[in-house]
């Protein structure tokens, strides 16, 4: 950063000491590169102090080369190639300051889009440089004019005014405490630019119109270079254009990815809520649903005023707990898992079948009345009887099983129903076991 | 005793506004020496600055 301001104030300067005479013919070089001395180093000054202050990227360096080139375009049709076709041998000169002119004026433009704005300091030096080349140009043009380089009285007040400026520059808070960089980010095409680029676009158009269609005769040397530039020109919007659609490419498949990854993000979540929700209605060993659900299902079953009868089963294994004993818990498991397969296939279809707890089983069978009770109720002892297989051993269990057959008028809850069952569960027990004990809901 | 606390931006600002309308009110053979001032005096306070420049860390 200081090399860059050591810079400029080098160039503001010797700007400042060079003198013009009205000997010093236009055609002559060395007074030209002599005027064009400080535009290298503002151009070295300007590309450091982008680096630092403004936002990285070539597709800023891309839009100021455009401005720049636009620009120069009008200077070309408008300003010199009039000179250049009076006749004056102007040829270092049409190359010299126009050429640097181009340079640091691009630099500039690119300190400005990349927000260096955003600085005090900068902007100041913006419109120093601004100063500087206007006075530089204005001092080549009228020189194309009169065949001598010679500044006029606007032209000298104006690049005095450019040391003062560069001086409230130094004096500036924000010089002495640089603001934070302009955070990195690729610039997408604003409205401001929208704007600038098609007022760009009608540039070459003015200049081929006014080439052809003007005043004068079109002169083909003059014509070709007009012709380059804006061909240049309009290849370079043509690569900015290509750039942007890449940019907006790229940005089509971010957000494609990013949409991929919130659906299977969006599934999981999902997933795992189904999961959630049947580990939390399910009984984890034998699938079947656990009593929050029997007592859920049983309460709005109840509730339901036009119901018909229906009959609930309570299953009980007999001597479980000696399976558990001698075979061990993990076979007393996979008893139970299998104990908890033959009740789905012995249970009706409309029946609703829960694990309470242990070897504890209820089924709750809607529309049956004592007669499917009480065949639904063998069923289940008849099918739980049957030997199982468990850790390479056959196994013999059997069931008792209280049922209770529920009348379709009959006001009762849940809890009462479920103690009722267990009166009847404890007479098949207390009978022996291996048996069904149906009853009719009496109260 | 009032004590006036100026900025040094304050300062420079008249002095370099009045060398301007120097550059602007003289004519010649005056004009040019204070057009070499007015431009010499902004240039030198500006590299002054540059001299003692000691910029701080940049937050974040």
């Amino acid at each position: 950063m200081a090399t860059a301001w050591a810079l400029i104030a080098i160039a503001i300067a010797m700007a400042a000491v060079y003198r013009f005479e009205e000997d010093v013919t236009i055609t002559a070089l060395v007074p030209l590169l002599l005027l064009a001395v400080p535009y290298p180093l503002l151009a070295v000054a300007l590309a450091l102090l982008a680096r630092s202050n403004a936002r990285p990227g070539r597709i800023d360096a891309l839009d100021a080369m455009v401005v720049a080139l636009a620009c120069f375009l009008l200077l070309w049709v408008f300003v010199i190639q009039d000179r250049f076709m009076l006749g004056a041998k102007v040829a270092p000169a049409l190359v010299v300051l126009p050429a640097g002119a181009l340079v640091v004026f691009a630099l500039a433009v690119r300190l400005v889009l990349g927000g260096g704005l955003r600085d005090p300091a900068m902007a100041l030096l913006v419109l120093v440089v601004a100063v500087l080349l206007t006075t530089t140009l204005g001092i080549f043009v009228l020189g194309l004019d009169v065949g001598a380089l010679r500044a006029n009285e606007v032209i000298v007040t104006a690049w005095s005014a450019s040391g003062p400026l560069l001086g409230a520059i130094g004096l500036l808070p924000s010089f002495a405490r640089p603001r934070r960089p302009v955070e990195a980010g690729t610039p997408d095409l604003s409205t401001g630019r929208l704007v600038l680029f098609s007022a760009i676009v009608l540039v070459p158009l003015v200049a081929w119109a006014y080439d052809t269609l003007g005043p004068r005769d079109p002169d083909p040397t003059v014509v070709a270079v007009s012709l380059a530039v804006s061909a240049f020109l309009l290849v370079m919007l043509v690569i900015r254009l290509a750039l942007l659609a890449r940019l907006a490419q790229r940005r089509a498949d971010d957000l494609r990815v990013r949409t991929a990854e919130l659906a299977t993000a969006v599934s999981e979540q999902a997933a795992l809520h189904d999961q959630l929700r049947f580990q939390a209605t399910h009984d984890p060993l034998t699938g079947l649903s656990n009593r929050t659900v029997l007592t859920d299902q049983l309460a709005v079953w109840l509730e339901d005023r036009n119901r018909a009868k229906g009959a609930l089963l309570m299953i009980d294994l007999d001597g479980f707990k000696r399976i558990n004993d001698t075979c061990g818990h993990g076979a007393g498991d996979d008893l139970l898992v299998q104990v908890g397969r033959r009740l789905t296939a012995a249970a009706p279809r409309q029946a609703m079948l829960a694990r309470l707890g242990g070897d504890e089983f209820v089924m709750l069978v809607a529309g049956a009345d004592r007669t499917v009770a009480t065949r639904t109720a063998d069923r289940v002892v008849d099918s739980l009887r049957e030997p199982y297989q468990v850790d390479g051993q056959h196994v013999r269990i059997s069931a008792s099983v209280g049922a209770l057959v529920i009348p379709g008028d009959r006001v009762i809850t849940s809890t009462e129903l479920l103690r009722d069952v267990d009166g009847a569960l404890y007479e098949a027990k207390k009978a022996g076991g291996d048996r069904a004990v149906v009853r009719e809901l009496r109260r | 005793m009032l004590t006036v606390v100026r900025s040094p931006l304050a300062l420079y600002l008249p002095v370099a506004v009045a060398l301007l309308l120097g550059v602007i009110v003289t004519r010649e053979p005056v004009r040019p020496l204070v057009s070499v001032v007015c431009v010499l005096f902004g240039t030198t306070v500006f590299t002054v600055s540059v001299a003692r420049r000691r910029p701080q860390p940049v937050p974040g």
